[in-house]
């Protein structure tokens, strides 16, 4: 409607603030759950340090996003193409698309086994996943601006009870399963922190926000503190989980952070375990993360094959993921 | 529009039908077992299942409680047991509740068996990571008998009894979650209370010390009294002097790192705490002359204590092992995964300060 | 719908008035005509037509109608012309009207009709108006501290009423009639300057938008007028008091007042608003901000706590404590149904109640509650038919429906509870998360004439982060120095001290 165009709704324009949250969702929801055992794998006590030395290379994204952001007019594929021509354009926008559906494929599977893992025992991995990707095709419809605007008001109710439960965790951590640090090899620590980058690579996504930005540079200078924090974040759970359970413990363990909040005892004695309280919180936070990637995922496809409507693109996208998914499933990748 | 609407609304019902097989059942269709009794037999095990009857936990009345039952059932394997046990029983078994849980001291030493039991509760998260463990010298399942003479359900007695010890810290509890741990850390210490019948009632007579997961057999509780002090998991701590007062430590802290020359790795225990003398007699008027004498005799009695028990049971009541990286990264990594050559040149050296209050 | 009306012109001849008069009104025995004559010697015929109950002989001495009539009585037969004319009296309100339909219309709503011999023109000179129920007290929408007044049933009082509040030229009434039989008066209140002229364009485009044969309350105009009619949450809020609309009228928002209707619409609207109510402004910001944050929490569990009672009992009984579990165990040995069925027939009853109490008169409504709620709970607990716990559940969740100041924004609550029980009773706890997102992903969506629904938290940033200093807290009055985001941008400031500083400092 012209009315709305005018006004400030449905413009679908999104601020700082809104991207701030979101990229932390984009963030911090995997890497939460999936990084304390892979980095206790791989760098074992001495992850934390990969946890901060992977930012380097991440900021160095956002400051390659930043600097070729501020040539974009419409879009970085419209970028592309009049940089670098149409097949380059074309051959980014098969990896852009690729990638979105084979990241949001992976995050539907994690969430899928959470979900059929600690809430729903015994139920069928299929219903679960279909339900979530009805959910998440009802998210897209929102656009941009329905999808900034769930994380704008989800971000303090999920993230003061996580930080309380941490906080209460705290008592329970025992220092010396810290030590001692740099006590593995250089290999190791490079593998560490290449893992944790890639748990930053969704920081790409700001790539396609130029159209939905309404001041760009603003959305860019956010994003290196979203790092940080997520970061902070990181590193907080990563000592705690180490803390607690040790580094060959921890190594086993699949989501130990989940395996944490079912352990804290909240004073008052109300609750006996809150751990299915706190699932909600990645199963909010790793939605966010399959909405991302299939919203750009189906900007990609799009953009490729340039026709017009959105609900056979987003079709498309559903059906790819679900796809993606079950080969996850069935592969076990996650039963490492 | 309206279509969308209707279209979607099919499809959920269709997956409600077709897939539902939700693994729920109401609140009185379950059975809630409190205590879990873990025993071997030839060629298998036996799971034993404290179950009690509704009333008789909530309300916690004599007269409303009825006889508690338990559910026994034995098997090749824990997986074969659980699943066994709940395909017998009509009701649905719900151990989301369970209090604690106690394995026979053979199995415990059953090594294969004991990773295969934690191996399949951490599996299949039956558990919570927070159920206490105990043991016991003969058959766990028959503690589990004892439940008429107690006067609540036993998982909330054996609770209940933990949660009375208030001379030590929570932490100092062994818990399910502490045993996984250790199975795979492999670097600690871990004391299980033994429990034996004495009046129909269970009581800890001891603990049952885990060294790295390895079994070193009973300890006296005074011992583990002071293995928790000196690990800093007590609160209180109370010993009699040989002229008679009874002392109480308290704001009790323990420190020390770990040294070595060429032969020895030495171990200082530095024990600093407040003393209060709560039995009176001429000396508890002399401050100093008091603090001298429980100096002594605490440095005297540890460092006995220590070397027997470093001696007779290979055990480190200090714990150190674990935090050595910490304290000396060259030992450390002289000793990485060799923690039995790590005691073997153990000493201690010990020294307290106390401040009688 | 009504074809194109005919139009039969006022004619000079009183004679032709009157039989096309009669005819238009053929079988209408409730309204009047009578012809006099006027004029010092009687020879100007008139005839005045009314509906009974608006005007009356014994009324004419002291009305308008019956002031005019003494008046021309006096007249010669040229100056009685000169006078109709002139209006000489200077009464308010007089229209001419050129054609016999529209003196019909203009007497059916409320007023008299003058037909003078002669004149080409019938005029509609005020009366008594319809009888209406007066200034009362509002039915719903209490308040411990403020005005007792709530709308009445005349669109011109209500007008009047919030007039009497804000006594500013700048406070502008458009009037669009609704209903093509029923010619309803739709009066449009707001302050011009505050608000953005295309809201106004947008309501006005929306109330022209149907043909509908009558309108009969505010409510058919707010279903006729809404964006997403399938969303269950409202995109007008309503009210039944004047200092509410008065206070939104301030904000930069347009009333929407309909004839007969008590209940005022306000435009735009956000979630925000519906948890408001006016005393939280005329109390301290202490007790008003504990109130506010209760009813945010109120609003969540009126939808929420029956689902989260299933999935808790049916799917996760780790979260409660051991004794507590067992205790709800105990309490349901016996009762025959399922949790869910429970829950439902409870809830349903619960609502069968609310209608009953609704429906009954006076006392009976009151009494029915205890009744309902002691009695009939109480059996049928003792029956076992349902556990004590499920009572208590809907019981508090009833509460929370009774604390949400607004009925219309309370039910849509009322009926996504029910679709949490489903989807928790389906698939525990992740049903409700799902359920959850779902009405998240909805009230994201959501907008009310350009204003998103979840304002103000989100885009927060539009209004420098003001409009938060009356969400879940309500800062103290003197800090709230801005209007909130329905008023045009460049008029926000609402509250400054009168050393002339802006930022009040």
């Amino acid at each position: 409607m012209k009315m709305e165009n005018k006004m400030f709704s449905n413009n679908r324009k999104i601020s700082g603030r809104q991207i701030r949250r979101l990229l932390f969702f984009d963030l911090a929801g995997l890497s939460t759950l999936l990084l304390p055992p892979l980095l206790s794998q791989t760098a074992g006590k001495n992850g934390i340090f990969c946890i901060f030395l992977a930012l380097l290379p991440a900021y160095g994204v956002v400051l390659l996003i930043r600097k070729t952001s501020s040539r974009m007019v419409a879009g970085f594929p419209d970028y592309i193409r009049q940089t670098k021509g149409k097949v380059m354009e074309k051959v980014l926008l098969i990896l852009c698309g690729a990638s979105g559906i084979v990241l949001a494929g992976f995050v539907l599977d994690t969430v899928s086994r959470l979900i059929t893992t600690q809430l729903l025992k015994g139920e069928s991995y299929w219903l679960v996943s279909l339900l979530i990707l009805i959910l998440g095709a009802y998210g897209m419809a929102g656009g941009m601006e329905g999808r900034a605007r769930i994380y704008e008001v989800l971000f303090w109710p999920l993230l003061i009870p996580l930080i309380l439960m941490l906080v209460l965790a705290c008592r329970d951590v025992n220092v010396d399963y810290w030590t001692p640090v740099f006590f593995c090899s250089g290999k190791d620590m490079v593998f560490g922190t290449l893992l944790v980058f890639l748990f930053y690579l969704p920081v790409f996504f700001l790539l396609f926000l130029v159209p939905y930005e309404k001041n760009y540079m603003q959305g860019i200078a956010v994003a290196n503190r979203t790092l940080f924090l997520t970061a902070l974040l990181n590193a907080a759970i990563y000592l705690i989980t180490l803390g607690i359970f040790g580094e060959a413990s921890l190594r086993e363990m699949k989501r130990p952070v989940i395996t944490l909040m079912s352990m804290i005892r909240l004073p008052g004695g109300f609750f006996e375990r809150q751990d299915a309280f706190m699932v909600a919180i990645w199963f909010f936070a790793l939605y966010a993360l399959l909405n991302s990637s299939m919203f750009y995922g189906t900007e990609s496809i799009k953009s490729l094959i340039g026709k017009k409507g959105n609900k056979r693109y987003v079709l498309l996208v559903f059906f790819l993921t679900f796809l993606v998914s079950a080969a996850f499933y069935k592969g076990g990748v996650m039963e490492w | 529009m309206v279509k969308k609407v209707c279209v979607l609304c099919l499809i959920l019902g269709l997956q409600m039908l077709l897939f539902c097989g939700c693994d729920s059942a109401e609140l009185e269709e379950r059975k809630f077992p409190l205590t879990i009794a873990f025993d071997e037999q030839d060629q298998g095990c036996v799971l034993t299942l404290g179950l009690e009857y509704l009333s008789g936990v909530a309300e916690e009345e004599e007269s409303a409680k009825e006889e508690d039952e338990e559910e026994v059932m034995a098997a090749a394997n824990w997986g074969e047991a659980f699943s066994d046990q709940d395909e017998k029983n009509p009701e649905t078994m719900d151990y989301n509740h369970v209090k604690a849980v106690i394995i026979s001291r053979a199995v415990l030493e059953d090594k294969e068996m004991l990773n295969h039991l934690l191996d399949y509760l951490e599996t299949e998260e039956l558990l919570s990571r927070n159920t206490l463990v105990f043991t016991c010298r003969d058959r766990a399942a028959d503690l589990l008998a004892l439940e008429g003479g107690l006067p609540m359900a036993e998982g909330m007695y054996l609770k209940q009894l933990t949660d009375g010890m208030t001379m030590q810290k929570d932490t100092a509890v062994v818990t399910l979650g502490n045993l996984m741990n250790e199975r795979y850390n492999r670097m600690e210490n871990l004391y299980l209370p033994v429990l034996e019948e004495q009046e129909q009632k269970p009581v800890i007579c001891g603990y049952y010390a885990l060294a790295e997961y390895n079994g070193m057999g009973m300890i006296k509780p005074e011992v583990y009294e002071v293995a928790t002090l000196l690990e800093n998991k007590r609160k209180l701590y109370q010993f009699d002097l040989d002229t008679g007062e009874t002392i109480e430590l308290s704001q009790i802290r323990c420190s020390g790192g770990v040294t070595s020359d060429e032969e020895k790795t030495v171990k200082e225990v530095c024990l600093s705490a407040d003393a209060k003398i709560i039995s009176k007699n001429a000396y508890a008027a002399e401050k100093k002359r008091a603090e001298r004498q429980i100096r002594e005799y605490l440095n005297s009695y540890l460092a006995v204590l220590l070397a027997n028990s470093l001696t007779s049971n290979d055990l480190d009541l200090t714990n150190s092992y674990y935090s050595l990286g910490g304290y000396n990264r060259k030992l450390y990594k002289k000793y990485e995964d060799r923690p039995q050559a790590y005691r073997r040149n153990l000493e201690y050296r010990v020294d307290s300060k106390i401040d009688v209050i | 719908m009504a074809q194109e009306e005919k139009k039969t012109p006022v004619s000079c001849s009183l004679a032709e008035n009157i039989k096309g008069y009669k005819q238009i009104f053929a079988d209408c025995a409730d309204i009047k005509m009578i012809e006099m004559k006027l004029g010092k010697d009687a020879s100007v015929a008139c005839f005045i037509a009314y509906i009974e109950i608006t005007g009356g002989n014994a009324l004419f001495e002291k009305s308008m109608i019956g002031k005019l009539l003494n008046n021309l009585c006096d007249c010669d037969k040229k100056e009685i012309y000169v006078r109709l004319k002139a209006n000489s009296l200077g009464l308010s309100d007089v229209t001419p009207f050129a054609t016999l339909e529209e003196a019909a219309y203009g007497m059916l709503a409320g007023d008299t009709i003058l037909f003078v011999d002669g004149f080409d023109q019938a005029l509609k000179i005020p009366d008594k108006g319809y009888p209406g129920m007066g200034i009362s007290e509002p039915t719903s929408e209490k308040a411990v501290r403020g005005s007792s007044e709530g709308f009445s049933d005349s669109v011109k009082v209500n007008t009047s009423m919030i007039r009497k509040r804000i006594r500013s030229p700048k406070v502008k009434v458009r009037e669009v009639k609704g209903g093509v039989r029923s010619k309803t008066n739709i009066d449009l209140v707001y302050m011009e300057g505050l608000i953005y002229p295309d809201v106004l364009k947008e309501i006005e485009r929306r109330l022209d938008r149907y043909e509908i044969d009558g309108i009969l309350d505010s409510g058919m105009i707010e279903q006729l007028s809404e964006e997403k009619w399938y969303s269950p949450f409202p995109q007008f809020q309503t009210t039944q008091r004047p200092d509410r609309a008065a206070m939104a009228v301030l904000e930069g928002r347009i009333i929407v007042l309909c004839d007969n209707s008590p209940e005022a619409l306000i435009l735009p609207t956000d979630y925000n608003s519906f948890i408001q109510t006016s005393d939280d402004y005329y109390n301290r910001w202490e007790i008003a901000s504990f109130a506010r944050m209760l009813r945010f929490i109120a609003s969540f569990f009126a939808m929420t706590l029956p689902g989260l009672y299933l999935a808790v009992c049916n799917f996760h009984t780790q979260i409660l404590p051991t004794k507590l579990l067992l205790s709800f165990a105990e309490a349901r040995q016996g009762v025959p149904f399922p949790g869910v069925v429970e829950v439902l027939l409870m809830e349903l009853s619960f609502e069968l109640l609310r209608e009953a109490g609704i429906r009954l008169p006076g006392a009976m409504g009151n009494t029915i509650g205890i009744v309902g709620g002691l009695i009939i709970g109480q059996a049928a607990v003792e029956a076992n038919l349902v556990s004590p716990i499920v009572v208590i559940v809907i019981a508090f969740t009833a509460l929370c429906s009774f604390a949400i100041p607004n009925e219309e924004f309370a039910t849509a609550f009322r009926l996504l509870k029910f679709v949490f029980i489903a989807f928790s009773a389906w698939l525990g706890f992740f049903g409700f998360l799902l359920m959850l997102l779902a009405v998240l992903i909805h009230l994201s969506r959501l907008s009310s004439f350009g204003i998103p629904y979840l304002m103000p938290f989100v885009g927060a940033d539009l209004t420098d982060y003001e409009d938060e200093r009356d969400a879940l807290f309500r800062y103290p009055t003197f800090m709230r120095r801005y209007r909130p985001i329905f008023t045009r941008r460049k008029e926000r400031v609402r509250l400054r001290k009168k050393d002339g500083n802006e930022n009040g400092k």
